[in-house]
């Protein structure tokens, strides 16, 4: 790693910034003495390496990544979760390689989980995915800068979507586990409750659900499924992609009371986000991509689900007081979510 | 007199992993060709009619189509191992998007670190990214054929008459060092 002198009257920022390093907004100039210290502060090697990221395919190492929370704002404490993150796109499954390189719109959603996050204060709740958390601010800010710098994905270069995505910046928040009428997501994913544990997704963005007032469960859920119904979703396009819902804290109350577990929100929404045939014709999205054959003798009035399988359907808990409850689908089957400890 | 201030780069700058290419091959006369499908639309097609062009034209003695998993992901290691022990040259393709070139572009670079000549198979607008993730890879300047874009729209027709007009700079990038590459 390469150390960079800078007469005391230059401005970091605008070094970091010439060199196409960063956001765009100013960062906090990562200086040698502040790096080694957060590095001795964690006991950290700064040449143990997390992985490889694409598409430079250079070593993400412990060093790297405090460089890059430093530059992001990020406290010394927060830096487990950056590594995390970072830990958890090395998972194939997730394939990275494409999210960082892709025409769409990807980025990687953090769902943090466990009471490491919530100890920190990151936000779980009114505005959980707006401004004004430090600590998601700069997780997510810093998750991206090792994405960017380290993986040479800067937008334009390696990184080659092509209208882009404003969670690039930051797209990072943690599960309202307090106020979930069920078990935390990362324990329905296999962790243990004293766990804390990171998920990364390969989200497209989000749309935004309100419901029509006081309803039962499955208007609720038919709300949520056409979210996901637009013919131009990836999702389509061969079924093997996953779908998250963040449901807001009420709208988990409203499904809850009647009985339902995540388990039957995921069936609810497996069974009602779904295709149709003829649509998907008359846009001349069939037979294009990876249409199954299996497919092709449907009538126009089939429908087709949006996901293979209802485990492909996330559930967590974001959010304050307020029915709107968002979904976020994902770059399809060439991509799934990770989930992995937090190592403190 | 204030003193300079030292900060770091926030990049790790590995050197690339060098790829010796395998040796163009003496002549198409009796190769077996692997056809790589990436799934993209109008790829099959346009491999299969690539292929009975150079075995019509050229003396492919035998070809095998497969299909990777996703466009959007590398070829897993398992099928690039099935080819290799069977294939003495490949193509693969077709990079029309921005990941897909890249993932066909890790491909091509399997199957040639296993030791098949592979020519790569691009559209025009993602000439830049190929030369970008080439540059990043150490492999500068690395080969495709260019394909008019876009591909996906063409008729099975209109794939064979593209087949057709690049036949010649994909058996060239077997049996030679590199192919032009003109859209």
């Amino acid at each position: 790693m390469t150390t960079l002198e800078l007469s005391p009257e230059l401005d970091p920022t605008e070094a970091y910034l010439e060199r196409g390093w960063g956001d765009g907004l100013p960062i906090v100039p990562p200086t040698v003495e502040v790096v080694d210290a957060y590095l001795a502060e964690l006991d950290w090697d700064p040449q143990e390496t997390l992985g490889a990221i694409p598409p430079s395919w250079d070593a993400a190492t412990r060093r790297a990544v405090v460089v890059n929370a430093v530059m992001a704002g990020c406290r010394v404490e927060e830096i487990p979760l950056v590594a995390a993150a970072i830990e958890a796109c090395q998972n194939p499954d997730f394939n990275l390689f494409t999210v960082q390189t892709t025409t769409s719109p990807v980025a990687p959603l953090l769902l943090y989980n466990g009471s490491y996050a919530r100890a920190l204060g990151m936000n779980a709740g009114a505005g959980a995915m707006g401004p004004g958390d430090r600590v998601s601010a700069t997780v997510g800010r810093a998750v991206r800068f090792v994405l960017s710098n380290v993986g040479a994905a800067a937008p334009g270069k390696g990184d080659r979507a092509t209208i882009g995505l404003p969670a690039k910046f930051s797209w990072c928040t943690r599960e309202h586990e307090e106020a979930s009428p069920w078990e935390p997501f990362h324990v329905a994913a296999g962790f243990g409750p004293d766990d804390d544990a990171v998920t990364v997704l390969g989200g497209h963005g989000m749309i935004t659900v309100c419901d029509p007032g006081d309803v039962p469960p499955e208007q609720v859920m038919a709300a949520l499924a056409g979210a996901c119904i637009g013919v131009g979703t990836n999702l389509f396009f061969r079924p093997g992609g996953q779908v998250m819902l963040l449901l807001a804290p009420e709208h988990a109350q409203i499904i809850a009371t009647e009985g339902w577990t995540r388990s039957d929100v995921q069936t609810a929404y497996f069974e009602q986000a779904r295709q149709s045939v003829g649509q998907l014709r008359r846009s001349g999205y069939h037979p294009m991509r990876d249409w199954p054959e299996e497919y092709d003798a449907l009538p126009d009035s089939a429908t087709i689900p949006v996901v293979a399988d209802p485990a492909d359907v996330l559930v967590a808990i974001v959010g304050g007081p307020g029915r709107y409850s968002h979904v976020v689908p994902t770059h399809g089957a060439s991509g799934r979510s990770s989930t992995i400890r937090v190592t403190l | 007199m204030a003193k300079p201030v030292f900060i770091l780069d926030p990049r790790e700058t590995d050197s690339p992993v060098e790829l010796d290419r395998p040796a163009p091959l003496a002549s198409l006369e009796g190769a077996r060709l692997a056809l790589l499908d990436n799934r993209k639309p109008g790829a099959g097609t346009l491999l299969a009619a690539l292929g009975e062009i150079l075995v019509r034209d050229c003396g492919v003695a035998e070809t095998s189509a497969s299909q990777k998993e996703s466009a959007g992901r590398e070829v897993a290691s398992e099928l690039v191992a099935q080819i290799a022990s069977w294939a003495t040259a490949a193509v693969t393709g077709i990079g029309d998007c921005a990941a897909c070139t890249a993932s066909s572009f890790r491909d091509a670079t399997a199957l040639e670190r296993a030791g098949v000549r592979t020519v790569l198979l691009i559209t025009e607008p993602f000439v830049g990214i190929r030369d970008r993730i080439a540059q990043m890879a150490g492999l500068p300047g690395y080969p495709a054929v260019v394909l008019r874009h876009p591909i996906s729209i063409l008729t099975p027709q209109a794939l064979a008459g593209e087949a057709e007009r690049v036949a010649g700079e994909v058996a060239m990038g077997l049996v030679a060092m590199s192919a032009p590459e003109v859209a």
